[in-house]
C-alpha cells in the first residue's frame, strides 16, 4: 500500500465502534489507514493537555464526533427555565467553546485538518409541542450552533464539516441513535448508525485525499431518455415534463449539477451519431446539451474500446471513469474487459435513477469543497478536443506550439490557490516526478515556511484558461542549494514543453537567493514513466541513485534551462 | 437453527476458525470478548435476529448459552 493514513477520533461518546468500518471504507479506496481512538468523553482533555496522546499520535485528520444528546443535556434539565433572550447566548457560548478548542487543536497539529460535525436536532424532547408556536425552541439553539460552524468551515480551511445533521434527517432519528445503548457504555448509535456515521466519516476523508473518481459515461437509451431512439423516434422517447419520462429530465438535472461541481460527463451509446445528436440538441425537454459533454462516443463499436478512446482523448486514467448503462450485458461486458473501470448496478425502474446517482456521488464524487478548476473542468476538457482536431493539421510540433499563443502565469506562494495545489498533488500521477501527497495544511506550511516556496502555474491559450496545471514546491538545504521536492503537471498540458518555461521561471528567482545549485530527484512511481529522463532531457547531470530514486544536478552558473520562445510569461514572483 | 447462526456471528466477530463454538463460552474463554466486543456482539446479534433485548440484561448475556436461550425465549413469544 502506497500510504498509511494517520486518523484520531475523539468524542463525547463511545466512539471505539466506528474504527472497522472506517478502516475497511479507506481500504476499500487503496489506502491504509491508523486510528487512535480517545476514551470516551475525552476529547476536550486530549486537546487541552499539551503532554496528551493526541499530539504525540500527530494525526493527519483528527475527526471529533459531538452527540447533541449529551452536548446539550445540561440544557435538557432546564429546558423551560431557560429565557428566550438566553437560548441564544448558551447556544453562542457552547459554540465559542468548541471553536477554541479546535483552535486549539489547529495551533499544536499544524499538519492536521480538523474534521467536526454538524449537529442533528433531537427528534423527541419536552417542546415538542412548543418548538415552533413559542420562542422556547431547542432546535433553534441547535441550529445556530450548526450556522456557527459553518461559518467557520468557509473561512478555515482545515476545517471540515461532516454533516450529521443532514444524515440524521435521510435515516431517521429512531434509526440512527439507540437510547438503551447509551445508559450501558455511553455509546448510543444503532448498528445502521454506526455504519453510516462512519461511511460519512470515510468519504470526507477519501475526498480530501483526492481517491475520487474524474468522469461519468452514460448510455442514451432508457439511461438518459426512455425507450430508444432508433425505433421510438424523436418524439416517441420519454423525456418530459409529466409522469415517468419526468424522472429522466430528474436525473439529467442532478447530472448537470454534478458537472457544475467539475464531474466530467461523457457519452458511450451504441446508436447513429447523427439520431443521438438531434435529440441532444434539438429535443426540448433535453437538459444536458451537446455542450456538457467533454466526449461523445456514438457508434456502433463496443463499449470498451470506445471507453479506452475516451480515457486516451480526455487525458485521464481508465480508472477514473464511472460508467453508467441500464444494460446488465453491457455493464457485465465492461466489467469484464476493463476492470479498472467503476461499473455500479443500476435500477431497473428509472423513478430511482436520481436515487442510484446520489449513491454514486457519495462513493465516488463526494466534496467538501468546490475549487474554481473544478467549476471550469468542463469548459477545460472541451476546449482540449478542440485543440486535438487543431493539432492534427498542424505539420510540426513547434507549429502546433506557436498557434497555441501560450500565456504562463506563475505566482510565488498565492494563498488564494492552495485549495487546488494540494488537489494538484493529490490527483497527479503522471507528470509527478515525486509523488508527494499534500493536503490543504501541509501546502500552507510550506507557504509559510521561509526555506520552502510553493510556485504555482497557470496556462493561458487561444482556446481558453487551462486553470492551475502546474506546482513547483522548492526547499533550501543550505546557503548554496535548493532541491526541487515537487514538481508536476496536470496530464492535460503535457507535451506542450510548459515544463521548460515553468522550471526555467522558477530558477530564475532561485538563482536570486544566491544558489549556486538545484538538486532534482526522481522517485519511480507505477504511473510517472513519463518523467523518468526529465531532468536529463531538462540539462540536469546525472548524481546518483538513493534507494528507487534517481538524484540530479543543476550548476546554476553554467547551465539555465532555455525558455522556449512561444510561451509569453508572466510571473509575479 | 438460531444456534449455527449464533456461532456464526461469534466466529466472525472474534475471528475463530480453527475451533468451534460451544454453549458454555464465555469471556474467560474468549479473550477478545472484552465490554467493547460485547456491545458489537449485542449489536449484530439485535440485528441478524431482529430483536431487541431489554437493557438490563444486556450486560447478563455472557455465555453463548445465555444468549441462544434468549434468543428462543423473545422469537416463542412473538410467535404467540
Amino acid at each position: 500500500m502506497e500510504r498509511e493514513i494517520k486518523i484520531a477520533l475523539l468524542s463525547n461518546i463511545t466512539i471505539d465502534l466506528l474504527v472497522d468500518d472506517i478502516k475497511n471504507n479507506i481500504k476499500e479506496k487503496g489506502a491504509d489507514c491508523k486510528l487512535w481512538v480517545g476514551g470516551y468523553n475525552q476529547y476536550k482533555n486530549e486537546i487541552l493537555n499539551e503532554n496528551s496522546h493526541l499530539y504525540k499520535f500527530e494525526p493527519k485528520y483528527l475527526v471529533i464526533y459531538l452527540d447533541t444528546n449529551d452536548l446539550f443535556a445540561f440544557i435538557n434539565s432546564k429546558l423551560i427555565e431557560i429565557g428566550e433572550d438566553e437560548r441564544k447566548v448558551v447556544s453562542d457560548d457552547l459554540f465559542g467553546e468548541i471553536k477554541n478548542i479546535i483552535g486549539l487543536a489547529q495551533a499544536r497539529l499544524n499538519q492536521c485538518t480538523i474534521l467536526i460535525n454538524s449537529l442533528y436536532i433531537p427528534a423527541v424532547n419536552i417542546l415538542a409541542g412548543l418548538e415552533y408556536n413559542s420562542l422556547l425552541s431547542l432546535k433553534e439553539m441547535v441550529r445556530n450552533y450548526n450556522q456557527k460552524l459553518g461559518n467557520l468551515a468557509t473561512i478555515n480551511d482545515r476545517v471540515i464539516i461532516y454533516d450529521v445533521e443532514s444524515l440524521v434527517n435521510e435515516i431517521g432519528y429512531k434509526n440512527f441513535i439507540d437510547e438503551r445503548l447509551w445508559y450501558l457504555a455511553k455509546m448510543n448509535l444503532t448498528k445502521e448508525g454506526i455504519k453510516e456515521l462512519a461511511y460519512l466519516i470515510s468519504r470526507t476523508i477519501i475526498s480530501l485525499e483526492g481517491l475520487i473518481k474524474k468522469c461519468i459515461v452514460l448510455d442514451l437509451d432508457n439511461t438518459l431518455w426512455g425507450g430508444i431512439i432508433g425505433e421510438d423516434g424523436k418524439n416517441g422517447i420519454k423525456l418530459g415534463p409529466d409522469g415517468i419520462d419526468r424522472a429522466f429530465v430528474d436525473f439529467q438535472i442532478e447530472l448537470k449539477n454534478l458537472s457544475k461541481q467539475g464531474v466530467i460527463l461523457a457519452i458511450c451509446s451504441k446508436n447513429n451519431y447523427a439520431d443521438a445528436l438531434d435529440v441532444i440538441n434539438t429535443h426540448p425537454y433535453m437538459i444536458l446539451k451537446e455542450d456538457d459533454f467533454s466526449g461523445i462516443y456514438v457508434n456502433w463499436d463496443d463499449k470498451p474500446t470506445n471507453l479506452k478512446r475516451l480515457a486516451e482523448d480526455l487525458n485521464i486514467g481508465i480508472d477514473s471513469l464511472v460508467f453508467i448503462d441500464d444494460n446488465p450485458f453491457e455493464r457485465e461486458y465492461v466489467k469484464n474487459s476493463l476492470p479498472e473501470v467503476e461499473v455500479p448496478e443500476w435500477p431497473s425502474d428509472p423513478v430511482f435513477y436520481k436515487t442510484a446517482l446520489m449513491e454514486l456521488y457519495k462513493k465516488f464524487f463526494f466534496k467538501t469543497r468546490i475549487t474554481k478548476e473544478d467549476k471550469e473542468r468542463v469548459e477545460m476538457y472541451r476546449a482540449q478536443g478542440q485543440r486535438i482536431k487543431i493539432r492534427s493539421k498542424c505539420s510540426s510540433l513547434e507549429e502546433y506550439l506557436s498557434i497555441l499563443e501560450m500565456v504562463c502565469i506563475i505566482k510565488l506562494n498565492d494563498n488564494n490557490a492552495v485549495s487546488r495545489i494540494s488537489q494538484l498533488t493529490q490527483r497527479t500521477n503522471q507528470f509527478n516526478l515525486t509523488t508527494k501527497r499534500y493536503t490543504e495544511a501541509d501546502i500552507n506550511n510550506f507557504m509559510k515556511d521561509k526555506d520552502a516556496a510553493v510556485f504555482s502555474l497557470q496556462l493561458l491559450d487561444k482556446f481558453g484558461d487551462n486553470g492551475i496545471v502546474g506546482v513547483i514546491i522548492m526547499r533550501k538545504v543550505n546557503q548554496e542549494a535548493w532541491q526541487i521536492d515537487t514538481f508536476l503537471l496536470s496530464c492535460r498540458v503535457i507535451g506542450r514543453k510548459v515544463e521548460q518555461a515553468f522550471l526555467g521561471t522558477v530558477l530564475k528567482k532561485i538563482v536570486k537567493t544566491g544558489a549556486k545549485v538545484v538538486i532534482g530527484r526522481y522517485i519511480p512511481s507505477a504511473k510517472n514513466q513519463l518523467v523518468s529522463s526529465l531532468y536529463k532531457e531538462l540539462g540536469f547531470e546525472f548524481n546518483g541513485n538513493e534507494g528507487e530514486s534517481s538524484l540530479w544536478k543543476l550548476d546554476l552558473n553554467k547551465n539555465i534551462i532555455k525558455i522556449p520562445k512561444y510561451f509569453k510569461i508572466e510571473a509575479d514572483l | 437453527m438460531f444456534e449455527d447462526q449464533l456461532k456464526e456471528i461469534f466466529k466472525i466477530l472474534f475471528n475463530i476458525n480453527e475451533r468451534e463454538i460451544e454453549m458454555n463460552d464465555s469471556p474467560s474463554t474468549i479473550p477478545q470478548w472484552d465490554s467493547l466486543a460485547h456491545l458489537k456482539l449485542i449489536i449484530e446479534i439485535e440485528d441478524r435476529f431482529k430483536i431487541k433485548f431489554k437493557t438490563e440484561e444486556i450486560p447478563e448475556l455472557v455465555t453463548v448459552k445465555k444468549i441462544l436461550d434468549r434468543i428462543y425465549e423473545i422469537k416463542t413469544k412473538e410467535e404467540k
